[in-house]
């Protein structure tokens, strides 16, 4: 009695276990080529009243009672090809001019129900997937796998050009390399598709050979059926699986204006100046990004040569008091317009001569170099999003620096 | 008295049989064929599009195949009590409302086979402690039970479709 309730209790784990097993191999790519799906069916019957052995059932039919006397109907799992190549942010990657190795990112997913080796190959698409108008290719176009899977291109990792032995199920980064050139404008766009071409696996490290579909009549082994949707540059059920991104250029558009203005000469003072000897001339030099640019613009130095016939105004002169219009020694004024800088609406003024801070003369008696060093003129400062690198311009912000110069 | 004859008759020709016969004795009284097919689109004679079955072999998942499994009374006498039981092979999944069989009452199972009702009583405990109708996803064996007795020489059939995983 006891033994028959273990028997008992020993089907019920195994029906536990089996309802486990179908759920868990319920993969989306699906059961795995090569597998044995095998069927037996069992009759019972009674004779009159009597219960006789049950008989399983046969491919050709049984009639032998008992279990294993029958021989289960069995097909072999063929193997279904089946990827996705997907281009991973859903818009532009942007970069700027002259940028090398810019990166486009796709995954290629194996849906298919073995492990493949995929050829990757990238080309020119003229035809923009997020809605604009490409209109160039980029140089020196490159494919490679992340080797490690981190999502991240590495020159010195992600060497493979080819998806070697992706699982079932299993999802790869791919990367599509690419050189901007230097004419290349804001608001340009190139288009690259990504397609991506099922190959044999078996051999780690090298790209197998081009797998074929099973032609004609089906074979007792495990044959091949194309059985992927159709990408952006391929046709339905070959094999192939195709995606496409844009790099967008995005680069700042600066303009720069230099403005000179008598503002006082020794004989009418401020009332009508003339340009003549002892006269001050005011130049105001104004660095805008354009509130159209598409990026920040990063300025590095600003530098001016001035004509032999002037010497700096060591003081930066008022031009109705003749003093100085900060103090003594200072000759360079800067303004921001447009930011959102701590001293936006508040002048600055830099040492003429001095080069601890960002503007400095050179010191000649005549004539001379202005070098502004626009990293100290404009500070790394802010927190976000109205935080600034050094040197930042962001589009629709300006700069001017104000000096003066005597006529000699 | 009744149960007493029918052992009594095979004993009695068993006795007088030659070796061959016995051989044939030790077959039991009904033939149980099992195949498997997959449809396929072909054309008739007069060119209409005609699903076709052949022999399953190039599966691949999300096909449909047919489990056909046919039986008849090779024997001499009527059997009662006509029981088919199937297991869903496993990497299967029983596409619903597909077991057909004439004069049978069907039946699932969704413990393994330990116990078999109608579809809209078989439910199932939920991580929460509730429970649900249990789907066909859930079934793991169908079960066949002819209601009435097979005759000698009488056949019938039952089937159903499942889909690879």
């Amino acid at each position: 009695m006891k033994r028959v309730k273990r028997i008992g209790m020993f089907s019920l784990v195994l029906a536990g276990l089996m309802v486990l097993g179908m759920t868990s191999a319920a993969l989306a790519a699906g059961t795995t080529s090569g597998t044995n799906i095998s069927n037996t069916a069992t009759i019972t019957y009674q004779v009159g009243t009597v219960p006789q052995t049950a008989i399983e059932s046969s491919p050709a039919g049984n009639s032998t009672p008992g279990a294993g006397s029958g021989t289960p109907t069995t097909f072999v799992v063929d193997n279904k090809i089946d990827l996705t190549v997907s281009e991973v942010n859903g818009t532009y990657t942007d970069v700027i001019p002259n940028a090398q190795d810019q990166v486009l990112v796709f995954t290629v997913t194996n849906d298919g129900n073995t492990t493949q080796d995929f050829a990757v190959t990238a080309l020119a698409n003229g035809i923009d997937p997020h809605g604009g108008a490409d209109n160039f290719d980029a140089a020196n176009l490159q494919v490679f796998v992340d080797v490690n899977s981190n999502g991240t291109y590495e020159p010195a990792t992600d060497t493979r050009t080819f998806v070697d032995e992706l699982a079932e199920d299993a999802t790869v980064t791919v990367f599509v390399l690419a050189d901007i050139p230097a004419i290349q404008a804001s608001g340009d766009i190139a288009a690259y598709t990504l397609t991506a071409r099922a190959h044999d696996a078996g051999v780690s490290g090298t790209l197998g050979p081009l797998t074929n579909e099973t032609a004609g009549a089906d074979t007792a082994g495990v044959d091949v059926v194309f059985a992927d949707a159709g990408g952006d540059t391929d046709a339905a059920r070959d094999a192939s699986f195709s995606d496409t991104d844009a790099f967008q250029v995005l680069s700042a558009q600066l303009s720069i204006q230099k403005t000179a203005t008598v503002i006082r000469d020794p004989f009418n003072l401020d009332t009508n100046p003339k340009h003549i000897p002892g006269a001050y001339i005011q130049y105001a030099i104004t660095v805008s990004n354009a509130a159209t640019a598409s990026s920040s613009a990063t300025l590095t130095t600003i530098t001016d040569a001035l004509d032999a016939n002037t010497a700096i105004d060591l003081d930066l002169i008022d031009a109705a008091s003749g003093a100085a219009e900060n103090a003594a020694g200072n000759g360079f004024k800067v303004d921001l317009v447009a930011t959102a800088r701590a001293n936006q609406g508040t002048s600055q003024y830099f040492t003429t001569t001095s080069t601890v801070d960002g503007v400095d003369h050179d010191g000649s008696a005549s004539g001379g170099n202005i070098t502004a060093t626009l990293a100290s003129v404009l500070p790394a400062e802010g927190i976000a999003p109205n935080d600034y690198n050094a040197g930042e311009l962001k589009p629709g912000e300006s700069v001017i620096i104000t000096f003066n110069v005597i006529i000699q | 008295m009744q149960r007493l004859t029918i052992i009594l008759l095979p004993l009695l020709i068993l006795a007088l049989a030659s070796p061959a016969l016995a051989l044939a004795q030790d077959k039991g009284t009904i033939e149980l064929k099992s195949i498997a097919e997959v449809e396929i689109e072909d054309f008739n004679s007069e060119g209409q599009k005609v699903l076709k079955r052949v022999p399953a072999a190039k599966v691949v998942p999300g096909s449909e195949v047919i489990y056909t499994n046919m039986y008849t009374n090779v024997g001499s006498e009527a059997a009662a009590k006509v029981v088919i039981t199937n297991p869903i092979p496993k990497h299967m999944q029983y596409l619903p409302a597909s077991a057909q069989g004439a004069d049978m009452a069907i039946t699932f199972s969704i413990d393994g086979g330990q116990t078999y009702d109608a579809p809209d009583r078989l439910t199932v405990v939920q991580a929460d402690g509730t429970r649900r109708q249990a789907t066909p996803s859930d079934y793991t064996h169908i079960r066949w039970a002819r209601r009435k007795a097979l005759d000698a020489g009488q056949n019938g059939q039952v089937s159903f479709r499942a889909r690879l995983e």
